[in-house]
């Protein structure tokens, strides 16, 4: 093979070396293989040793064709914007052209838009359009050494001329801004379509080459979204899982699970303060939601969620309590929007606050939430710290269309025919002793009382007492009524020392501190 | 003498013109009241050269004027509608006059070497254009130039209301 012609013909050459390829590797295209091996190649011509010995993508080291100073082709935005992708201060989009079949959109058309420096030393020269390079808001130079889009800077004095047409004179073309999204749907542009194709492959190491990311920023409108521009290329999370791309209003996270997710700069910097995809949250799996009760919003993530409302501020819902709060209805369920996060507890416990309850969990308990009067009571009992202790169960519907909730000392209870009552310390054994609700003693009906030698709690058809510290005991039908005739505990029988029980004649029996009661 | 969406040239000889408007969305129609859908649109633009033209070039010459010799031309005018036309950067009127001075090696999209260009907006009967001349060599422009007004003279662009009249797309 002595020529070109020679290397490319025939089976054996690069053409037939392509298609051989792109059949073998189906479903990818001969375009594909191209794209690919040039890729590779340029990589490899561009940055040799970061792409050979480094595990970085062949599109990170690319700047495509005209990548040199003495091309005259101007330099990309990011490269001399810390990474963005916008015009940079002091100059204005000034118009944009459109190039075909770009494999940095997908194949599609990729728009081109040129920055213009302003005239902002001076206005002389302006007969033309472009004000005399002196008056420029920047000066010609390269782009650093350190990035393969060398491409001049602030040199050429030229203009589209389809964006910003109210300024009738400018310096000359300060940088180059792309987007797969046209350019009159973010900027105050024109439509009117300008082409260049043989611009499709310009690019440079700082922009986000075209994936499951770009295709949802292009889908979101691109510079038109909240994201805005980009500021830095597509990078990996470097777990093998996840990749990113930032932007000025926010970041766009990838993962195969859960496929390209938006997060706005608002939800991204609490993100970061919880570890980011590392941290409590895992990657996120959908887009914000807007439009929820009380002007609230939520974004779900692997582990939990974030969210907000008008009457609350930002808050993370992670793990069990997530689950929870779920299965109560999220926001819009009886807990309502979270009111903090997640606080330790006495106990090595934990507990998170909400609109009206909490969710809250101890290692002798399991993750229960409290919400309602039942929230309420707990407060004012002081919580996991007071005598209830922690919840050990949910809210539960009882026989006679009541409900209790149970916790560690005590429950709280109610019925169509009582008001809701707490039953705790002594009471509680004592009450679980006589079948609770659906016992001899049914629903409390006051609070617990203290007298001067111990306690009481009434029920609907009996009483509990406790002499000082002592245990309850049940006092209820005949027995009571006689007892109750007799002075009750202040009266000749004193405190009963033994429950009220049935006797084998069918009567009742109980045992007080002076005597007996058989009725 | 090519005339197509509202613009021509008489060429002179040795010269190649062409008007084309590349695929996309056709302007609105005069006097339409519905708000256009905001895509792509495409307007006519005029290519002359001294020299052949390859069918894939860009607006601006890319494709062209890397193969110009010293003593080539190449001319744009590219049309960018009646919407910027009289006011802002398409503020002068009339079909501007080339004079050398105004030529400058920086002065292209992409500047090469030896190259000279020179980029005028204007509007014309209420459409606004840029008219892009480029010249094989800086060092020779007095006598390219002299070439490129001449043709540039032979210029014709309907007005927008003749244009409207006769069913185009202004």
């Amino acid at each position: 093979m002595s020529t070109l012609e020679d290397l490319n013909a025939g089976p054996g050459g690069l053409v037939g070396m392509i298609n051989s390829l792109s059949r073998r590797f189906r479903p990818l295209s001969r375009r594909s293989v191209l794209v690919g091996a040039a890729v590779a190649g340029s990589a490899l011509a561009t940055n040799p040793r970061t792409y050979a010995l480094r595990p970085v993508s062949a599109y990170a080291s690319i700047c495509g064709p005209g990548s040199t100073f003495d091309s005259g082709w101007t330099v990309f935005c990011c490269t001399i914007n810390k990474g963005v992708n916008a015009c940079p201060p002091g100059s204005f989009a000034a118009g944009w052209w459109k190039a075909a079949d770009s494999s940095w959109c997908g194949n599609g058309y990729r728009y081109i838009v040129d920055c213009n420096a302003s005239c902002s030393k001076c206005s002389t020269g302006c007969s033309d359009g472009i004000c005399d390079s002196r008056c420029w808001s920047c000066s010609c130079g390269r782009g650093s050494s350190a990035t393969c889009d060398q491409r001049r800077v602030c040199c050429n004095a030229f203009r589209y001329g389809q964006c910003n047409t109210q300024v009738k004179c400018s310096g000359g073309v300060h940088c180059r801004v792309v987007s797969c999204v046209a350019p009159y749907k973010w900027d105050n542009c024109t439509t009117t379509s300008l082409s260049d194709n043989r611009t499709a492959e310009h690019s440079a190491p700082c922009l986000p080459l075209w994936s499951q990311i770009e295709e949802k920023y292009v889908a979101m409108g691109a510079q038109a979204s909240y994201l805005r521009a980009s500021t830095g290329p597509l990078r990996s999370m470097g777990d093998g899982k996840g990749s990113y791309v930032r932007y000025q209003g926010g970041c766009i996270y990838y993962t195969s699970a859960h496929g390209a997710v938006a997060v706005s700069s608002f939800v991204y910097d609490r993100y970061a303060d919880v570890g980011g995809p590392f941290g409590i949250l895992g990657y996120p799996v959908a887009d914000r939601t807007n439009g929820l009760g009380d002007r609230g919003w939520l974004q779900r993530f692997e582990k939990g969620a974030m969210t907000d409302s008008a009457s609350t501020s930002t808050q993370v819902v992670t793990g069990i309590a997530y689950t929870m709060w779920a299965n109560e209805g999220r926001e819009g369920g009886h807990l309502g929007y979270p009111t903090a996060s997640r606080t330790n507890t006495t106990g090595n416990g934990w507990i998170q606050t909400f609109q009206h309850g909490a969710i809250t969990d101890s290692p002798s308990t399991t993750t229960q939430s409290v919400w309602g009067i039942r929230w309420s009571i707990w407060g004012q009992e002081g919580r996991e710290g007071g005598h209830l202790g922690y919840p050990t169960a949910p809210r539960t519907n009882t026989t006679g269309n009541g409900w209790i909730q149970t916790f560690q000392h005590g429950a709280i209870t109610d019925s169509p025919s009582t008001t809701t009552q707490i039953v705790g310390g002594s009471m509680y054994p004592g009450w679980v002793a006589a079948g609770r609700e659906s016992g001899v003693l049914g629903f409390p009906e006051g609070a617990l009382t203290v007298t001067s030698r111990g306690e009481y709690q009434h029920f609907q058809r009996g009483e509990l007492w406790a002499l000082g510290s002592g245990e309850a005991y049940r006092v209820y039908g005949a027995v009571l009524t006689q007892w109750k005739a007799a002075g009750g505990a202040a009266g000749t029988y004193g405190f009963p020392i033994s429950d009220t029980v049935p006797t084998s004649s069918g009567q009742l029996t109980c045992t007080f501190e002076n005597g007996t009661i058989t009725a | 003498m090519s005339d197509n969406h509202g613009m021509g040239a008489k060429a002179p000889r040795g010269w190649t013109v062409e008007v084309r408007r590349l695929p996309g969305a056709e302007p609105p129609a005069p006097g339409a009241r519905a708000v256009p859908p905001q895509e792509d649109v495409t307007r006519g633009v005029l290519h002359a050269c001294t020299r052949p033209m390859p069918p894939d070039r860009g607006d601006f010459g890319t494709g062209v004027v890397e193969l110009l010799g010293p003593d080539d031309v190449f001319v744009a005018l590219v049309d960018y509608g009646t919407q910027v036309a009289d006011q802002g950067l398409f503020e002068k009127q009339g079909v501007p006059r080339l004079a050398p001075s105004q030529f400058a090696p920086n002065r292209l999209q992409r500047p090469l070497p030896g190259l000279s260009a020179s980029q005028h907006f204007f509007s014309s009967g209420g459409r606004g254009f840029c008219l892009f001349t480029v010249v094989g060599s800086h060092a020779r422009r007095m006598a390219s130039v002299a070439r490129a007004e001449a043709f540039v003279r032979t210029l014709r662009i309907t007005d927008r209301a003749t244009m409207a009249r006769e069913g185009g797309r202004p």
